[in-house]
């Protein structure tokens, strides 16, 4: 169903490289210390049972999330594991102080965090395939990770099921490495739209 | 700008017509200006085209000043970095932005309030961008600024207090550490009991005695051992697990372990009050070397006092069976002095005199042995002797034998009066006073007594003018058959001294002399105030 050939998934992940990439080097520069992002892996899974994030359904997640509308539209987040939330936050402050949740200030900055990168793979996307996007302010949730896409404001669920392009992303910090996930998640118009409009920037660039 | 207002006469409900223009344009503006956020709008240029009232208070420009200059013109740091950045992306692309306070310090350079002017010198903002779509001017960008000082107060201090909590956990987990580490290394098995009798080892040592391994009856003998625990019943433990008898304050009992290992160990027992209730820590010390110990002292006392009975026995049995053939021969001598003296040559003579004086100083030699092996046998109880009366007592025993002038015995202060036996009192200074006057020139030789005290100790001195003793000799003059000098210069058996230390040593002192040669010498007899309790025991 979502069969990408070779060169449709590595336009994607182009895009998306070069989205996270400027969005390191924005967070490089405001917390001065070198911060490196790198997306190794892309995958696209029709329900939310198949991603790593199910594996431990009743781990707390924080999540960043941004809905998005254009020609393809649905909702893109940025989603750790609390302790990892932290663990980055407090990485990125250079602060570290035995608080077993985000603080609100904390809060507060990993969603700027999240707006960064959020902002820089759909501005990437947007930019290169020439697609104005309409994006939301970021909200944040904290929530076991099975429920991470229950709706609470009953907006996305257009009647088909969501699917879901998930970026496995890492930051490379000082010290230690933080593994994080991007989730897009659209419905199979948009991603089917999404589709159209890489196979033709790809014939434009081509021919 | 300001209009009057629409007159009520005219107009009904709704009072103001939002649909008409100026109205709503001036209902805006007095709303934006009296928001309690920062409000700014940026064209596309990003040159400023509004700037409320909020933003003309804390950045100190009103908005004249600022409206058609671009942003960077009115904060120059603006023209790089995050806000710039996210300016862009909502201007070009729409993206809309988060700015915190953490990661993006004193965004633009507005002041704080007065109250946080100490400790921020720029207001903490929290900023929001968005982009505006207008049919008419494309898309603007809209700057919300708010104040959050006094969230990234209340963080700092919450901060601050955490990491100070964490200090004091780590601290008090480190001296708690340290305490345990105490406990558990004390050789000393420590335990504490609560008032209902519940006794709980604190460290391994006790974990070893009282646990699975350990003695079973141990808790119930504790129990026993601590006081007013009355509403508890308790078994008085076997006689052989208290080895000390409880009113002595001592407290020592045997522990037998499951290993087969008796442990002879002394019990402390120390309380305090916590949560109102009485506690008491018992400490367990491993006795079995110091009761070794004691075990080999009584021996060696066993030993030494059989063999210096042995010795007393023999020294008594010996000078009392030789005196019956000594008398003999004395007796004879005697006889054949009286009757043969004159009789035979003159050689005959000399010999039976030397003969008769042999026998002679061989009978005080005996009777002296006696003597001194009785003070050990024939000891009597301890009373108070008063000195003065003893020395009134031997000065009289001199003027009856005459053996000394009138006068020379001279006594300085008061004597006191101390515990011991009085027969061997007398003897003990008449053979010091008879010594010094033996030791002196006969018409001017005098021995004089005085006493001083110590807090301790009772001191007598006995002190002639006679011939002095060289320091070399001190110690060895009390030792039995100990003379200084040829029999033909001072008579005496050298037994005399040793019968003084005896007498001394059994009444608990010290006899010591101090002289030199031609200065005369001063014998010190020091008796103690309080009998130790060998002498006192052995005196009973």
């Amino acid at each position: 169903m979502i069969d990408l050939s070779e060169l449709e998934h590595d336009t994607i992940s182009e895009l998306i490289n070069i989205g996270v990439g400027r969005a390191a080097s924005s967070l490089s520069e405001m917390v001065d210390q070198p911060v490196e992002l790198t997306v190794p892996r892309i995958t696209f899974v029709e329900r939310f049972s198949d991603t790593d994030l199910a594996r431990a359904p009743t781990e707390v997640v924080s999540a960043v999330s941004q809905t998005f509308d254009g020609p393809f539209k649905g909702e893109a987040m940025l989603v750790f594991p609390e302790e990892r939330s932290l663990e980055l936050v407090r990485s990125l402050l250079k602060v570290d102080v035995p608080l077993d949740t985000l603080t609100d200030l904390e809060q507060e900055a990993l969603m700027e965090v999240g707006n960064i990168i959020l902002n820089a793979c759909l501005g990437s996307i947007s930019n290169v395939l020439g697609e104005p996007i309409n994006c939301s302010m970021p909200s944040f949730r904290k929530r076991e990770s099975r429920s991470l896409l229950d709706v609470d404001d009953g907006d996305l669920g257009t009647g088909s099921k969501p699917v879901l392009m998930i970026l496995h992303v890492q930051f490379m910090l000082r010290q230690n490495d933080i593994d994080g996930y991007v989730l897009f998640v659209m419905d199979l118009d948009s991603i089917q739209m999404l589709r159209e409009l890489v196979r033709r920037f790809i014939a434009n660039s081509l021919g | 700008m300001k209009k009057p207002p629409p007159d009520p006469t005219t107009e009904a409900t709704p009072s103001f017509d939002l649909g008409r223009d100026s109205n709503a344009a001036e209902l805006f503006a007095a709303l934006l200006d009296t928001a309690d956020t920062g409000l700014v709008a940026l064209t596309a240029d990003r040159t400023i085209c509004h700037w409320n009232q909020w933003m003309q208070t804390r950045s100190g420009l009103r908005a004249d000043q600022v409206l058609g200059k671009s942003l960077h013109d009115v904060f120059p740091e603006t023209r790089l970095g995050r806000v710039s950045l996210a300016i862009d992306d909502c201007l070009k692309f729409g993206m809309p932005a988060v700015i915190s306070p953490s990661l993006n310090q004193g965004a633009l350079p507005l002041s704080p309030l007065p109250q946080f002017t100490a400790s921020f010198e720029r207001m903490e903002q929290s900023i929001r961008i968005h982009p505006i779509k207008t049919r008419n001017s494309g898309t603007l960008c809209s700057l919300i600024i708010r104040d959050v000082t006094l969230a990234v107060q209340r963080d700092r201090l919450l901060r601050k207090q955490a990491a100070e909590l964490a200090d004091l956990v780590t601290q008090s987990k480190r001296s708690e550490d340290r305490t345990k580490a105490i406990l558990q290394n004390t050789i000393d098995a420590i335990l504490v009991a609560s008032d209902d009798g519940n006794i709980e080892p604190l460290n391994s040592r006790a974990q070893e005695l009282c646990g699975p391994d350990g003695d079973p009856e141990l808790r119930n003998i504790i129990r026993f051992l601590l006081p007013d625990s009355d509403h508890i019943p308790i078994t008085q433990p076997p006689s052989n697990r208290l080895l000390t008898d409880l009113g002595t304050g001592v407290i020592e009992v045997m522990a037998f372990t499951k290993s087969g290992r008796n442990i002879p160990l002394e019990v402390a027992i120390s309380h305090f009050s916590a949560d109102q209730r009485y506690h008491y820590i018992i400490t367990l010390r491993d006795i079995s070397q110091r009761k070794r110990h004691e075990m080999e002292i009584q021996r060696t006392m066993a030993e030494l006092e059989r063999s210096n009975s042995e010795l007393e026995q023999f020294a008594y049995a010996a000078s009392h069976d030789l005196q019956e053939p000594l008398r003999m021969v004395s007796s004879y001598t005697q006889l054949i002095a009286r009757r043969y003296e004159g009789k035979l040559d003159e050689t005959a003579d000399e010999f039976i005199h030397y003969a008769v004086d042999g026998t002679q100083r061989m009978q005080r030699m005996i009777d002296d042995l006696l003597t001194l092996s009785r003070v050990g046998r024939h000891g009597k109880p301890f009373h108070p002797v008063p000195l003065d009366d003893l020395f009134d007592a031997i000065v009289v025993n001199f003027k009856r034998a005459g053996s000394a002038p009138e006068g020379n015995i001279i006594r300085e202060g008061h004597l006191p009066t101390v515990m011991g036996d009085a027969s061997q009192l007398l003897l003990l200074f008449q053979n010091l006073v008879s010594n010094g006057l033996k030791y002196s020139d006969p018409e001017s030789g005098r021995v004089r007594i005085f006493a001083a005290d110590t807090p301790n100790s009772h001191r007598i001195f006995v002190a002639d003018n006679g011939i002095g003793i060289d320091p070399q000799y001190h110690e060895t003059i009390f030792e039995i058959f100990k003379r200084l000098h040829g029999y033909g210069d001072y008579a005496g058996t050298g037994i005399g001294l040793a019968i003084c230390k005896k007498i001394t040593d059994r009444h608990g002192g010290i006899l010591s002399v101090s002289s030199n040669p031609g200065e005369g010498s001063t014998f010190c007899v020091e008796l103690p105030k309080e009998l130790p309790i060998v002498a006192a025991s052995e005196s009973m």
